[in-house]
C-alpha cells in the first residue's frame, strides 16, 4: 500500500513538473521578440498577409486562448504545426519522428562505449590502488571528465577531421563504411566525459567494497584474488553503479545538444537548436516537452525502483 | 597481473562488440555509384537537420530548393553565365519566336526526355504550366506568370482558360495579356520547369507540393533535367526514401541518360546547417564545394586555387522617404548620396565581402553600369554643397536591421561618413522582423513617419524589371521610399514591354541613371559569394552570379568532371 501511495504521489509530481515546464516554455516562446511569420515571408513581407498567416496559426489570439489551444492539442496528442519557412505547416511530430531514434541511438552507443572503457579502467585502478597505473589512468579519466564537450569537440574536429582528415566532421547514418566513420568521432567524444565519470565512480565503489569485512574474511579464508574480486566484490558494486546509470541516461538524451549541433546529427537536440534560430515556437515547445518528459520519466522510474529495493525510501 | 590482463582482454572484446554495434548503424540499403563514375559532394543544401523545403518547382521560393530543382528539372528557358552576364537560353526548347506585337511566344521543343525514357512533349509543357498556376497548387510565386493571358481567373479557379496551348506534339504557344520583354527570364524560374505529365497525373498537387518533395520515385522517374534522384527505399510516400531514415538528409543524383546534355558525374548533396559547417566539412574533405565562406575566413582563402569571390544579385541600399521633409527635397537626398564612401564601406568596414555599388541593379543585369560616371558618388565637397541647399539640414533617425555584424558595421560607418559633412543620422537597429514592418509592401516610410531606412533585395527572377519595377515604380507595394516619377515609370514600362534585349538594356540604363540623380535610394554595395571548390578533384564548376554559387559552366553538367 505504501509503495502504491508513493508511486501515485511521484506520478502526480511528474505531471505537475511537466505542466510547469510546458507553461514556462510556452510563455518564453510567445514573449520572444522574434516573429516567426516575419521569418517566413522574407523580402515580400506584407503586413496584411502576415496578419492573415498569423490568424491561420492562431497567433493573433489572446495569449490565454493560445495556451488553452496548445494544452488542448497536447491532450489530444497534437504537438502543433511548424511555423518555420522551411517546414511551414508540417506537423511537428513528422519533423521529430526521425530525430528521436537518432538521439537515442547516439546516447546508447555513447553509454555502451563509456561503460566498456570506463568500468575496466576503474576496476584496474582500484586493484592497482596508488600504483603508477592507478595515478596515470585516473589523471586521464579526470581530464576526460573535466574538459567540457564543447571544448573537446572543436579540437577533435580540427585535428582529426580537418588536419589529419581521418574522419568526417559532419553527417550521420550514411550507408556503408561512411556511416561507421561518421559515428566514430561523435560517439567517442560524447562518451569521453562519461568514461571519466564511470571510471572514477567505479574505482570508488570497488575500493569501498574491497575494504569491507567480508572481503577481509574471504581473503583470510584463502580464496583466490580472482574469485574475491569477481564473485564477491564486483557483484556488490552493481547496486551503487545502477544508481548512477539512471541519471546518466537522462543526461545522455538532454546532453545531445552540443554533440548533435557540432556534428550536424539530425537528432532531437539539433532540431531544437535549429528551431530556436527559426523562431519555430511549436517545435521548440514540443522538443522541450519531450526532453523534459524523458528526464522526469527516468527519474520517476528510478525513484520507484529505489522504493522497491529499499523500503526506507517510501517513508 | 593476470587479472589485469584478463580485464584488458575483456575490455577489448567488449570494445569490438561495441564497434560491430556501431558499424551496424552505418550499414543499410546503400546504393553504389555506377562503376567508374566520379562522385562530387556539393554543399548546395543548407537546411540540416531538415530535408529540402520543397522539391516541387512550382512552389520554390528559397535558394536551397532552387538549386536542387534546377538539377532535377529543366525549363523551356534557362539561364547561363556568359562573360559575367546573366543570359537566358532555350533549354528544353530548341528555339522560340515572338509574334503578335510581342504578346505571342511560340516554342519548338528539343528532342530530350524524362529520366524514365518518356519523350518531352508539348502536352507536358501545358500540363506543367497549368499545374503550377492552378488554384490547387496555390503557388506563392505564381504571380511571376501574371502576364500570361487568363492568369487571374485561372489561378483563382474561376476559369479553365489559360494562355498556353500545344500546337502539336513538339510546339507550344503562350499568349500574353501584355507585352513583357522579360518573359523568357520569367520562364527560367523553377515555377515554370517541366514535369512528366504521365508521372504526375493523378497525384495531389495541393499542400504546397509535398508529393514531389517526399516521393523519391517521382524525382527518379519524372526528372526532366540533367540528373535524377537515387532512392533509398521503395516506400512510395515516405520522406526517407531520398535517404536512409534517421540519417543526415542527403540528395543523391545520377545523370538522366535521356537528357540532351548528358552529365558524367554522380552528385551527393548532404544537408549542412550553416556556412561555418560547410567550410569545416570542405576542409575535412567531406565536401568538394562549399558556398558562403564566412567573412572572417575569407582572407585565409583569397587568391588560392579553387577560391572564387564573385558578385551576386544581392544589393543593399539606403532608402529615403521622398514624401516628407527633409527628403522630399532632392538636395537633401543628394547630400546623402554624395556623402557615402562606397569603396571604404565595402573594403574597410565589410572586409571586402561586398563590392561597392553605384547602379541600382547588380552586375550582369540590364541597365547596370560599371563605375560612377554620371551619377552621385563619394564627394564630400558636393555633399556639403547639396546640404547647404537642404532647408533645415538633416537630423533624422535611420532604421536598419541589426541581425548581423556586417549590418551593424555598415550602419555605424554610414552614420560616421554622413556626420563628417554635417548630416546627422541616428541609427536605430531593429530585429529583422521589426525592420520588415518599415519596408513592408503595404507600409511605405511615409506611413511609419520614418525618414530613412536600410533596404536590400535579391532577384526573384533574373531580370532588371524585378528591381526597377518592384522597388521604384510609382505606387508599387515594395517601393518603400515612395518614389513616383512619370519619366522613370514610362522608361520602365517601355523596357518591360520591349522584346529586343538591347533596347531593354538601353532603357533600363537611362532609367537607372535618371533615378540615381534624384536619389530616392542610394545603392551602396553588391553582395558577393565566396565559394571554395576542390579543383584538384572537380573540374568545370565556375562562379555563377545568378545562382550565387559555383555551378556547371554554361549550366551544362556535361562540362563537369
Amino acid at each position: 500500500m505504501a509503495l502504491l501511495t508513493f508511486t501515485v504521489r511521484r506520478f502526480l509530481a511528474m505531471i505537475l513538473i511537466l505542466w510547469i515546464v510546458l507553461t514556462i516554455v510556452f510563455a518564453m516562446a510567445r514573449l520572444s521578440p522574434y516573429d516567426p511569420i516575419a521569418q517566413i515571408m522574407q523580402q515580400h513581407y506584407q503586413v496584411a498577409q502576415a496578419a492573415q498567416i498569423r490568424h491561420e496559426f492562431g497567433l493573433d489570439q489572446p495569449m490565454w486562448k493560445q495556451y488553452l489551444n496548445y494544452v488542448g492539442g497536447l491532450l489530444h496528442g497534437d504537438l502543433g504545426k511548424s511555423e518555420s519557412q522551411q517546414t511551414l505547416g508540417q506537423p511537428v511530430w513528422s519533423l521529430l519522428q526521425h530525430g528521436v531514434p537518432v538521439t537515442m541511438k547516439l546516447g546508447f552507443y555513447a553509454l555502451v562505449l563509456s561503460l566498456v572503457v570506463g568500468l575496466p579502467v576503474g576496476l584496474l585502478s582500484a586493484i592497482k590502488q596508488n600504483s603508477f597505473v592507478d595515478h596515470g589512468s585516473q589523471a586521464i579519466m579526470m581530464v576526460l571528465y573535466a574538459v567540457p564537450v564543447f571544448v573537446l569537440v572543436p579540437l577533435a574536429q580540427v585535428v582529426i577531421g580537418v588536419q589529419l582528415r581521418w574522419l568526417p566532421v559532419t553527417g550521420w547514418g550514411a550507408p556503408g563504411v561512411l556511416g561507421f566513420k561518421e559515428a566514430i568521432l561523435p560517439v567517442t567524444l560524447y562518451a569521453a566525459g562519461l568514461t571519466g565519470y564511470f571510471a572514477k565512480s567505479y574505482r570508488s565503489f570497488l575500493l569501498e567494497v574491497l575494504s569491507q569485512d567480508y572481503i577481509r574474511t574471504a581473503r583470510a579464508k584463502g580464496l583466490k584474488a580472482r574469485i574475491i574480486l569477481y564473485i564477491h566484490a564486483v557483484k556488490n558494486t552493481l547496486v551503487p553503479l545502477a544508481s548512477i546509470v539512471g541519471p546518466v541516461v537522462a543526461y545522455l538524451i538532454t546532453g545531445a545538444f552540443v554533440i548533435e549541433t557540432f556534428f550536424g546529427i539530425p537528432g532531437i537536440g539539433y532540431i531544437t537548436v535549429e528551431s530556436i534560430f527559426n523562431s519555430d515556437y511549436s517545435v521548440i515547445e514540443a522538443t522541450t516537452l519531450l526532453l523534459a518528459a524523458f528526464v522526469v520519466l527516468v527519474n520517476f522510474l528510478t525513484d520507484v525502483v529505489y522504493a522497491l529495493v529499499d523500503p526506507r525510501v517510501r517513508l | 597481473m593476470r587479472i589485469a590482463r584478463r580485464l584488458l582482454n575483456s575490455a577489448l572484446a567488449l570494445s569490438l562488440a561495441a564497434t560491430f554495434a556501431i558499424s551496424a548503424h552505418g550499414v543499410s540499403s546503400a546504393r553504389q555509384a555506377p562503376a567508374g563514375m566520379p562522385t562530387i559532394r556539393l554543399g548546395y543544401l543548407e537546411n540540416n537537420p531538415q530535408w529540402a523545403p520543397t522539391l516541387d518547382p512550382a512552389v520554390v521560393e528559397d535558394q536551397n530548393s532552387s538549386y536542387l530543382t534546377q538539377l532535377l528539372y529543366g525549363g523551356l528557358i534557362n539561364i547561363k553565365q556568359v562573360g559575367g552576364r546573366v543570359v537566358p537560353y532555350p533549354q528544353l526548347a530548341s528555339r522560340y519566336k515572338v509574334t503578335g506585337s510581342g504578346k505571342i511566344y511560340t516554342f519548338s521543343l528539343r528532342k530530350t526526355g524524362f529520366a524514365n525514357g518518356d519523350p518531352l512533349t508539348a502536352q507536358d509543357v501545358v500540363f506543367s504550366i497549368r499545374r503550377a498556376l492552378s488554384k490547387q497548387t496555390n503557388s506563392p510565386i505564381n504571380t511571376y506568370d501574371s502576364m500570361i493571358k487568363g492568369f487571374a481567373n485561372y489561378s483563382a479557379g474561376k476559369s479553365s482558360y489559360l494562355g498556353v496551348k500545344a500546337l502539336n506534339a513538339r510546339t507550344v504557344q503562350f499568349t500574353l495579356s501584355v507585352r513583357a520583354g522579360f518573359f523568357p527570364e520569367v520562364l527560367a524560374y523553377p515555377l515554370n520547369f517541366i514535369l512528366d505529365a504521365k508521372v504526375m497525373r493523378g497525384t495531389s498537387t495541393n499542400s504546397g507540393g509535398t508529393y514531389l518533395t517526399t516521393t523519391c520515385k517521382a524525382a527518379a522517374a519524372g526528372a526532366s533535367g540533367p540528373f535524377k534522384a537515387v532512392c533509398h527505399s521503395s516506400a512510395a510516400n515516405d520522406v526517407t526514401s531520398f535517404y536512409p531514415g534517421g540519417s543526415t538528409p542527403t540528395l543523391t543524383l545520377v545523370p538522366n541518360s535521356h537528357f540532351y546534355q548528358k552529365a558524367h558525374v554522380r552528385l551527393v548533396i548532404p544537408a549542412i546547417d550553416s556556412n561555418q559547417t560547410g567550410l569545416r566539412d570542405f576542409r575535412s574533405g567531406g565536401l568538394d564545394e562549399t558556398f558562403g565562406v564566412p567573412t572572417q575566413d575569407q582572407a585565409t582563402y583569397r587568391g588560392k586555387p579553387g577560391a572564387y569571390q564573385f558578385p551576386t544579385a544581392f544589393i543593399e541600399y539606403l532608402g529615403m522617404n521622398v514624401n516628407d521633409p527633409p527628403f522630399s527635397n532632392v538636395h537633401c537626398r543628394l547630400a546623402v548620396a554624395y556623402a557615402i564612401d562606397r569603396v571604404t564601406l565595402a573594403k574597410k568596414y565589410l572586409h571586402g565581402a561586398y563590392k561597392p555599388l553605384y547602379s541600382f541593379v547588380p552586375g550582369g543585369f540590364q541597365g547596370y553600369f560599371n563605375g560612377h560616371s554620371g551619377v552621385p558618388y563619394y564627394d564630400p565637397a558636393k555633399a556639403r554643397q547639396q546640404l547647404a541647399k537642404c532647408p533645415g539640414g538633416i537630423n533624422v533617425t535611420y532604421v536598419y536591421r541589426n541581425d548581423t555584424t556586417d549590418r551593424n558595421a555598415e550602419a555605424a560607418a554610414i552614420t560616421a561618413m554622413l556626420a563628417t559633412v554635417g548630416i546627422h543620422f541616428t541609427p536605430k537597429g531593429v530585429p529583422r522582423s521589426e525592420w520588415l514592418n518599415y519596408i513592408a509592401r503595404d507600409t511605405p516610410l511615409s506611413k511609419t513617419h520614418t525618414a530613412a531606412c536600410y533596404g536590400d533585395w535579391f532577384e526573384d527572377y533574373p531580370d532588371s524589371q524585378d528591381y526597377f519595377y518592384n522597388l521604384l515604380y510609382g505606387g508599387v507595394a515594395e517601393n518603400f521610399s515612395g518614389y513616383n516619377n512619370k519619366t522613370f515609370n514610362k522608361l520602365i514600362d517601355e523596357a518591360d514591354a520591349a522584346a529586343n534585349q538591347s533596347t531593354r538594356a538601353r532603357l533600363y540604363l537611362r532609367a537607372n541613371k535618371m533615378m540615381l540623380n534624384q536619389a530616392p535610394v542610394v545603392p551602396y554595395d553588391n553582395g558577393t559569394a565566396f565559394d571554395l571548390v576542390n579543383t584538384k578533384k572537380v573540374h568545370g564548376l565556375i562562379p555563377d552570379n545568378y545562382r550565387a554559387v559555383t555551378w556547371a559552366k554554361n549550366n551544362d553538367w556535361a562540362n563537369v568532371s
